[in-house]
């Protein structure tokens, strides 16, 4: 018999204009792994931030191994056995990984001790790492290593994971999945944030659901469908893609052997990237992030130019052409990173919509900017995408990851492109507004568009991609039909067997 | 801004009608450094407090410090004839353009441009011939150093620095034919850490006698802290030696400006050449220190007594040039225009003049 | 061309001290940039520390008691700069250049009465024996204290920076604030810190100004020495012995030129002063070069606001 190990008493907090917790209780018992599901901007972000000190509850309590826990900061939750690994890594590039561990450490051993004692419960759990090496040298999967190290190493009692195998290839995954097993059969409870239904009901023992702050059902995961979850979280009928024929046309998108040298030290070049994209064609771009991804948008944006001939659009060489120029051709781009890329974080909605969409919807008349053009373009955005805000005139950086990606999306696909890049496209989002993004995307395919998706979750590529690629170090594999392609495929080519493409 | 300063001038007008009776005379002045400097600056303004104190009331006098030769020296200029001054006097080499220009504005408003050498019908110049005074310091530093060099902080490669080192030269070589002088170029008027960092590369070299022409007493100090010699600049700077300190040369403008003021308000200004030097007070040689040797503070006294009797002139020749070429023939006197547009060393100063 | 009348010892002594107070100023600066923090205002704080120091020195006869106000004026100037960056979230780059306006216009007004006194003077550390020693004597051991303690404080920031836990901390909130704060370190707490230490550092530096290099007070008498502090820091790629090398350099090439000019040797002395720059500019571009080091040594969140979103 399993004793409890936390139990969460009537926690509300309240956000000014949102309650994000709202009268929430549920218990965690020793050795269980439990689900926290909701939709974005369910509150579960803030519940975790509470249980983890980052937070304070505005009223209920909270006991831990029966004795009252309310931890005022990190620390304090650290010493009681409560470790957290982030979705966004809380790592500095700069330093190396023994520095990172230590960071996150109350009572730091000596280096040299520390050392040994990484390699050693770094091992023990099948996630080897090496205490001396810079976090920037290491893929994705390696730095969430080091995160779950960092708390390892604390002998926690609960660990919190938010959304923890959204970067991560198949074959990380499953090494994820056996460490959490193996905690978790040693006592240890996982507290696990997810959208991805499936592997909650591979792993999870029990979940919990949260809707608008509230905690609405509980549930078996296993003894459900991922369909089931999903409804439970947004409170009726999911909306599934319908199935499409695909039928190619004409070669819209042509890249020869595009070479691209990175400006981030940490990132990869781009080595030889050829491929053709048709009319009507979405073509999926796998690959573990830093592999050549946002220089691939990069180069086809137009934010870094190549040689003319490296891109083609509709066989005209636009390699040497800027943003601008592309966009009036018809060749759009939305980029991974929401703030300060996609959008300008400070500036309004329609501020934002105007930035990307001046050319092709006609926002300007002489160099003077159409006002009632650009907002009734924000508005349509807003209202076609279901963009959860008050209004146009509200800043990007105050809406939720979720809608932010929305209207992004939005803005794009709205102004009819003959070529969409988009990198990561759900990244973050709910899984009714990811069905909803992946079907607009489907549908400007379907209008005669040829989309080219970037992403790193493969159910996502599977299920919306007719051909698919993987970009592995700065080089792709051939395109090749999505169909009868497995998993375990995809994931050695993910880790750089390209040749596993040729094969199959 | 110009919407502004008209209300201003407007609203002055007004004042002005239901003020005073009296029309004040205002005189503005523009100094390069601060005239807490003890040096330029400092002398300047004593000099527009002796205009305050020989027409009181009469006479409002404003100022403005540490203004950058070049385009801001146009803009205070500027606002102070619009704020309405009557005359202003613009106090470094460097503002000589800048007033010019302003001066074409304004041509109501009389400018007093100093150590320049361009006229016009609403701007004078005024300098004062420091070179007479260079020659009396030149004289003691000849006697007194021991080393035979001579160390020289100079600022920039104008005529009147020239002047200042040949002079000074040529008078301590006719005491002394063993003195050496060193030059360094520091390209600054005001950098107190620079100008220190010179007089000790000079003391490291040999110097036991600094002279200066920059506007801080830092030299002042460290002659003081490694008890050497050296003279006040432009101000008498005793407090910064009182040891080290042998003489000084005194900039005293409060003649030259209470009478150009008064002009102003008799109506009687016109544009003038002024190069007063000993024989007016416009250059006083500082008090000499006791460390001086009776004979020689006699020898350099008579140096300027002669001077301002007009019997002796610190450039009579022979002088040759320093590539060895006749400049001055036997008993020859400099013309005060090659004086003023002085751009070469004498015969045996050291060191290529930088252009 | 006679050389040998260029006397090395005399040219190192002096070197150093006109040296000292960049390097000191670049120190604090140096911490302050790796917490993460722009500080523009370092000639500002360097003047209060001038005037502070100097006054202080005056009114109680002892240069040390100055030198400690200094600092503290220095860190308490420093921290206006620290509550508007750090609680009312103001642009750095702004509120740095401000703080230099700011402190030349106040240092002037504390100063009018101090112009033209004298300091008291700060002693010579004359270590028996090795003092006297022939040439290695006057340059390494006949300094005034304050020579050796800018080069154990950077020995200690580097200790501070590379060995200890607190260092790793400040470089960590540097580094990726976000992340930081999610761990629990108190960002803005570290980096008021950093920025009062910055403060201390450099009005020590314009305290050495006033009471050793020149000594007396004038207005404006730093005269761009904070410019070149900051110059040096990105010059030492902000590490922190590198600074020595970077002010030691600037502080050679000025003096070099000077003494030169003294011998009368004829290299125009306007190459001679651009120099220094010259070299830094040369020094950034080669750094830049390599933008994986660069990028490796830079601060990442240097100059960028932070904002606690929860």
């Amino acid at each position: 018999m399993r004793d409890t190990l936390l139990e969460i008493r009537g926690l509300s907090k309240s956000y000014p204009g949102v309650k994000a917790n709202d009268n929430v209780s549920f218990t965690i018992q020793e050795g269980e792994i439990h689900a926290l599901l909701g939709e974005n901007g369910a509150g579960k972000s803030t519940l975790v931030k509470m249980i983890y000190g980052l937070v304070h509850p505005d009223s209920g309590d909270m006991l831990l191994h029966g004795e009252h826990y309310m931890p005022r900061k990190p620390s304090e939750a650290r010493n009681l056995g409560v470790g957290m690994v982030f979705q966004h890594f809380s790592l500095f590039e700069a330093l190396n990984v023994a520095e990172n561990i230590t960071l996150g450490m109350e009572q730091a051993p000596p280096r040299t001790e520390l050392n040994a004692k990484i390699i050693e419960v770094s091992n023990a759990y099948g996630l080897p790492l090496d205490p001396n090496r810079l976090i920037g040298d290491l893929s994705v999967g390696e730095r969430q290593r080091v995160e779950i190290v960092r708390c390892l190493l604390q002998n926690p009692r609960l660990l919190i994971m938010d959304e923890p195998t959204s970067v991560l290839t198949p074959q990380e995954v499953e090494t994820l999945f056996k460490t959490l097993r193996k905690l978790s059969s040693e006592g240890v409870a996982i507290l696990y944030i997810s959208h991805k239904l499936d592997e909650i009901r591979s792993l999870c023992d029990h979940a919990t659901v949260l809707r608008m702050g509230k905690v609405v059902d509980t549930c078996i995961p296993a003894e459900e469908t991922a369909r089931s979850m999903a409804e439970m979280m947004i409170g009726g009928e999911l909306a599934m893609p319908t199935e499409r024929e695909f039928t190619p046309g004409k070669t819209l998108l042509h890249l020869q052997n595009l070479t691209l040298k990175s400006l981030d030290p940490f990132g990869t070049s781009l080595k030889d990237v050829s491929l053709e994209l048709r009319a009507g064609e979405v073509m999926g771009i796998a690959g573990v992030a830093g592999n050549g991804q946002d220089e691939l948008l990069l180069a086809l944006s137009g934010e870094r130019p190549t040689a003319p001939s490296m891109v083609k659009l509709s066989g005209v060489a636009i390699g040497g052409m800027g943003p601008t120029t592309r966009r009036a051709l018809g060749l759009l781009a939305a980029p991974e990173e929401r703030l300060g890329h996609a959008a300008a974080p400070d500036m309004s909605l329609k501020e934002n919509a105007y930035l990307s969409a001046r050319v092709r919807q006609g926002l300007t008349k002489a160099g003077f900017t159409l006002f009632g053009k650009r907002d009734d373009f924000a508005r349509e955005i807003v209202e076609k995408f279901d963009v959860r805000t008050p209004g146009i005139d509200n800043a990007a950086r105050s809406l939720s990851g979720g809608n932010l990606q929305k209207f992004v999306i939005g803005r794009e696909v709205l102004q009819k492109p003959n070529v969409l890049v988009v990198n990561q496209p759900t990244w973050g989002v709910d899984a009714a507004a990811a069905a909803d993004i992946r079907q607009a995307l489907r549908d400007l395919a379907a209008g005669g568009a040829a989309i080219l998706v970037i992403s790193q979750d493969l159910d996502e590529l599977m299920e919306i991609s007719d051909t698919f690629a993987v970009l592995a170090e700065g080089r792709m594999s051939k395109p090749r039909p999505a169909a009868g392609m497995s998993v375990e495929q995809i994931g050695l080519m993910m880790g750089g067997n390209l040749e596993e493409s040729a094969n199959a | 801004m110009k919407f502004t300063t008209t209300i201003a001038a407007a609203a002055a007008l007004a004042l002005g009608l239901g003020g005073s009776a009296i029309a004040q005379t205002k005189a503005g002045f523009i100094y390069v450094g601060p005239p807490t400097d003890f040096g330029w600056s400092y002398e300047h303004d004593q000099g527009r407090l002796a205009v305050e104190e020989a027409f009181g009331d009469m006479v409002e006098t404003s100022f403005v410090a540490s203004v950058p030769e070049g385009a801001d020296a146009e803009r205070v200029m500027t606002q102070m004839a619009l704020g309405g001054v009557d005359i202003i006097f613009s106090t470094s080499f460097g503002y000589m353009d800048p007033t010019l220009n302003v001066a074409a504005k304004f041509p109501n408003v009389k400018f007093e441009h100093a150590t320049g050498y361009k006229r016009a019908d609403n701007v004078s110049t005024y300098s004062a011939r420091f070179y007479e005074g260079r020659h009396v310091i030149g004289l003691i530093a000849g006697r007194m150093t021991e080393t035979n060099t001579i160390g020289y902080i100079a600022s920039f490669p104008i005529p009147e620095v020239v002047r200042g080192i040949n002079a000074a030269y040529l008078a301590a070589k006719s005491v002394n034919p063993e003195v050496k002088f060193k030059v360094i170029w520091v390209y600054t008027w005001f950098d107190p850490g620079k100008e220190a960092d010179a007089a000790n590369a000079l003391i490291a070299q040999g110097a036991d006698v600094i002279m200066q022409h920059t506007d801080s007493p830092a030299a002042m100090t460290i002659a003081e802290e490694k008890g050497i010699f050296a003279f006040g600049q432009a101000s008498d700077m005793m407090a910064f030696g009182p040891t080290a300190r042998l003489s000084s040369i005194i900039d005293n403008w409060g003649p030259y400006y209470v009478a150009r003021v008064q002009a102003v308000m008799d109506g009687t200004w016109e544009s003038t050449d002024t190069w007063d030097g000993i024989a007016s007070g416009m250059v006083e040689i500082g008090k000499f220190s006791d460390r001086i040797p009776a004979d020689v503070q006699a020898e350099a006294q008579a140096a300027a007594d002669a001077i301002a009797a007009g019997t002796l002139h610190p450039f009579t020749g022979p002088i040759n040039k320093q590539d060895g070429s006749v400049w001055l023939a036997a008993g020859e006197t400099a013309d005060d225009g090659t004086l003023a547009g002085m751009n070469f060393y004498v015969e045996g100063v050291e060191g290529d003049l930088p252009n | 061309m006679d050389f040998s009348a260029l006397n090395p010892v005399s040219l190192m002594v002096s070197l150093i001290i006109a040296a000292t107070p960049i390097l000191l100023a670049a120190v604090g600066e140096l911490v302050v940039e790796k917490s993460g923090v722009l500080n523009l205002g370092v000639e500002g704080m360097m003047i209060i520390g001038a005037i502070a120091g100097f006054a202080i020195s005056v009114e109680t006869s002892n240069p040390w008691v100055g030198m400690l106000a200094a600092m503290v004026a220095g860190a308490v100037f420093a921290s206006i700069f620290g509550f508007m960056t750090q609680f009312l979230l103001s642009n750095q780059v702004a509120t740095g250049l401000a703080l230099t306006l700011f402190g030349l216009g106040m240092a002037a007004l504390l100063g009018q009465s101090y112009t033209g006194m004298k300091p008291p003077k700060v002693p010579r550390l004359d270590i028996p024996v090795l003092s006297d020693l022939p040439v290695v004597g006057p340059i390494l051991f006949s300094h005034d204290p304050m020579i050796y303690m800018s080069i154990a404080l950077v020995a200690g920031v580097w200790y501070f920076l590379n060995r200890s836990r607190a260092g790793l901390v400040l470089r960590a909130v540097g580094e990726n604030h976000e992340a930081a704060h999610s761990l629990g370190y108190n960002v803005v707490m570290i980096r008021m810190g950093a920025i009062a230490f910055g403060g201390a550092c450099a009005g020590l530096g314009g305290a050495y100004l006033s009471l050793v290099r020149v000594p007396q007070w004038t207005e404006g008498m730093t005269a761009g020495a904070g410019w070149i502090a900051l110059a040096i820091v990105v010059f030492a790629s902000w590490k922190p012995w590198r600074l020595i090398l970077g002010a030691y350099l600037f502080g050679g090439v000025t003096i070099l030129q000077l003494n030169l000019q003294a011998l009368g040797i004829g290299i125009s002395a306007a190459y001679l002063s651009m120099t220094p720059y010259l070299i830094t500019i040369i020094v950034m571009v080669i750094i830049s070069a390599d933008r994986r080091r660069a990028s490796m040594n830079a601060p990442a969140s240097l100059g960028r606001i932070f904002h606690a979103s929860h």
